[in-house]
């Protein structure tokens, strides 16, 4: 059993229900999720594209488009505050300083008309006022840190003139320029080769244990997330259908989801011409969520409850074993 | 009939990068597909997959070597000629989406390669087109639909129709799979296995994803920097590979079991530029392998066992 650090976390969340209102309907992108991230820890938010993930992510931080709307009854707490609460003005000393996010796409979530090295120097102009040139400076040393090849030079470019990992590797030190608690990552490896992404990884947890930082990974990768996440937590049409110690889920699947998102994952000892396994159907509609489980339709393990009774996310015999299944596959997987 | 349905001769490729520079994108390149063989082309984005998978469709035409299909070597034949051999070898590009014409709906799209064919009347045209939806996956009820309307997994469904509507031989698919959530992987390559049995394809698949090559492919080419590293079956490659550069590619995948291969590291932050590529083996700046010899003398890509073949001063046995 993993020993769970004692006292408040640092970050909760409870009931999140994020909505973005479309020409298509209300798109209920987050429905009722909590969760908490003590410090020091990595939390692996899992799942395919349009489960909610991102949106998630960026609920916390209020960095939602303006069609989408956080429920009222929905907490976040950071460290004794409660970020939903609070003013933009408040939730701009916290942002980039306390919580860091790195994005999907190093090239647009850079400014492409701003030299690195005045982009990294932004972050502690406004946060610690300090002196241009001294923040300038600092920024070579920072660039050495998370690996990149001559820095002195790097800092007078441009975003355009980086490499993919490059553009990632700077994206990671504006973030962690102010020495946040808590990073987010948002799929920060998707876009780059598996070598550059191990390198990438490796450096995030780095990082991580040097700051004792607190760090969510969001990644559509399951073998990611199983290197590197303490918990994770699997999404299914913006809901938690599992959650669990990395270990343990990677063991014991519950949810028949996990299952079959883990067995569409091609093996390297398959020979070759393998048929893979793969999930039926699509994943349903957020404007129109069915009644019952969200996974039903596409489950090989339906039964009429499902489709007539939402399945709550609970746990039977292990406490921090969670899954929204009222049929959860047992044993070892 | 050629027993090699492809095969491609000393490949060089430069492209003008300003500057008076010069970019040899691809250098050297030889390999050979036999007929209904799946060869997997890998190595890292920048590497020159693509580039070879355009030089071989001719999109533009190479800068030295020789591309021979089925006898004919392509970058010789007339304009005509080779209008008259396209059917027979097709592209499906990485990035589905953007490689459908936004303005056509799906019909379209699909009969218009028939149009390379001859004179087919339009109800003979349709009903093939309709045939094809139907083996692909998609209901042939959407066939007024335009690509926005599809997602990213059944426009790559619509472009694999449209590469397979002139009933070709070669099936050349350019990351066919990896803007792709799994599941939805999963089906695209389960629905190109079918069609490769089915239509007797043979294939060149590339992709950055080792796994996947694992799954797909009979025989696997990696390159690094523009030249090839290392050649052999799909399964010897990933049991007994010989080159370091595998080695690297291999250890980097994340793994649900961890622990496969031991890690090797190598410095990802330094991808030499294709413009000054390193003296000797282009890869030694960031082997863990490299000694003097490996900046001196380039390695010569040799047979070091039968059918597995490999450039490297060092390799490891």
């Amino acid at each position: 059993m993993i020993r769970r650090p004692a006292g408040l976390p640092l970050l909760s969340i409870q009931n999140l229900e994020t909505t973005i209102v479309t020409d298509h309907g209300i798109v209920r992108a987050v429905n009722h999720i909590s969760f908490d991230l003590h410090k020091g820890r990595t939390l692996g938010i899992v799942g395919e594209s349009g489960s909610g993930k991102s949106i998630l992510s960026k609920s916390i931080l209020k960095l939602l488009p303006k069609n989408a709307h956080v429920s009222c009854k929905s907490r976040i707490f950071f460290d004794g505050l409660e970020l939903n609460k609070m003013s933009s003005k408040t939730l701009n000393k916290i942002r980039g300083k306390r919580i860091a996010m790195i994005f999907q796409d190093p090239m647009s979530s850079l400014n492409p008309v701003m030299t690195i090295g005045n982009q990294i120097a932004e972050s502690w102009i406004h946060h610690f006022r300090m002196k241009k040139n001294r923040a300038q400076n600092r920024s070579v040393g920072l660039l050495k840190s998370v690996g990149i090849a001559n820095p002195e030079q790097r800092v007078r470019q441009y975003p355009h003139q980086l490499s993919g990992g490059m553009r990632q590797r700077v994206a990671i030190a504006i973030a962690l320029a102010c020495e946040p608690e808590l990073l987010i990552a948002d799929e920060p490896t998707t876009a780059l080769d598996v070598t550059v992404q191990a390198d990438i990884l490796d450096l995030l947890t780095q990082r991580q244990a040097e700051k004792n930082m607190s760090m969510i990974l969001i990644t559509h990768d399951l073998g990611v997330a199983a290197g590197r996440a303490d918990d994770i937590i699997v999404m299914y049409a913006g809901r938690i259908v599992e959650q669990a110690p990395a270990g343990q889920l990677f063991s014991t699947m519950r949810m028949p989801y996990t299952h079959a998102l883990m067995n569409s994952i091609p093996r390297l000892e398959n020979p070759p011409h393998t048929k893979q396994n793969f999930i039926e159907g699509q994943s349903p509609d957020l404007t129109n969520l069915p009644g019952g489980c969200s996974f039903a339709p596409r489950c090989s393990r339906v039964r009429k409850r499902c489709k007539r009774e939402e399945p709550p996310l609970s746990f039977d015999s292990r406490h921090d074993h969670l899954f929204a299944c009222w049929y959860p596959v047992c044993g070892a997987n | 009939m050629e027993k090699n349905l492809l095969q491609v001769q000393d490949l060089t490729i430069r492209f003008n990068a300003g500057r008076k520079q010069r970019v040899r994108a691809v250098s050297n390149v030889s390999f050979k597909i036999t007929r209904g063989e799946t060869l997997g082309l890998v190595g890292e984005s920048g590497c020159g997959k693509s580039t070879i998978a355009r030089a071989i469709m001719q999109l533009p035409r190479p800068t030295s070597g020789r591309i021979i299909f089925n006898g004919e070597d392509l970058t010789q034949v007339s304009k005509k000629r080779l209008r008259q051999l396209r059917p027979r070898f097709q592209m499906v590009f990485q990035d589905s989406i953007s490689s459908l014409n936004p303005r056509r709906n799906i019909i379209d799209t699909l009969t218009a390669p028939l149009n390379l064919i001859g004179k087919i009347n339009y109800g003979e045209k349709r009903r093939l087109a309709l045939e094809m939806m139907v083996s692909v996956g998609i209901d042939p009820r959407a066939c007024h639909l335009r690509p926005f309307q599809f997602s990213g997994g059944q426009c790559q469904r619509i472009q694999i129709a449209r590469a397979l509507m002139a009933d070709p031989e070669l099936l050349i698919c350019d990351e066919p799979v990896s803007s792709l959530d799994v599941s939805v992987q999963a089906q695209i390559i389960n629905l190109l296995e079918t069609l490769r049995k089915e239509h007797g394809l043979t294939m060149l698949f590339i992709s950055h994803d080792l796994a996947v090559v694992k799954n797909v492919c009979d025989r696997v080419v990696v390159m690094y920097l523009g030249k090839l590293c290392e050649e052999a079956s799909s399964e010897k490659l990933y049991r007994s590979h010989h080159h370091p550069y595998t080695r690297a590619l291999l250890s980097a995948i994340p793994n649900l079991d961890t622990g496969l291969l031991p890690r090797v590291n190598i410095r990802a932050g330094d991808i030499p530029s294709p413009v000054d590529p390193p003296s000797g083996c282009r890869f030694r700046t960031r082997c863990p392998r490299a000694e003097k010899r490996c900046a001196q003398e380039e390695p010569v890509f040799h047979e070091i066992e039968p059918g597995h073949w490999v450039a490297c001063h060092f390799p490891i046995l």
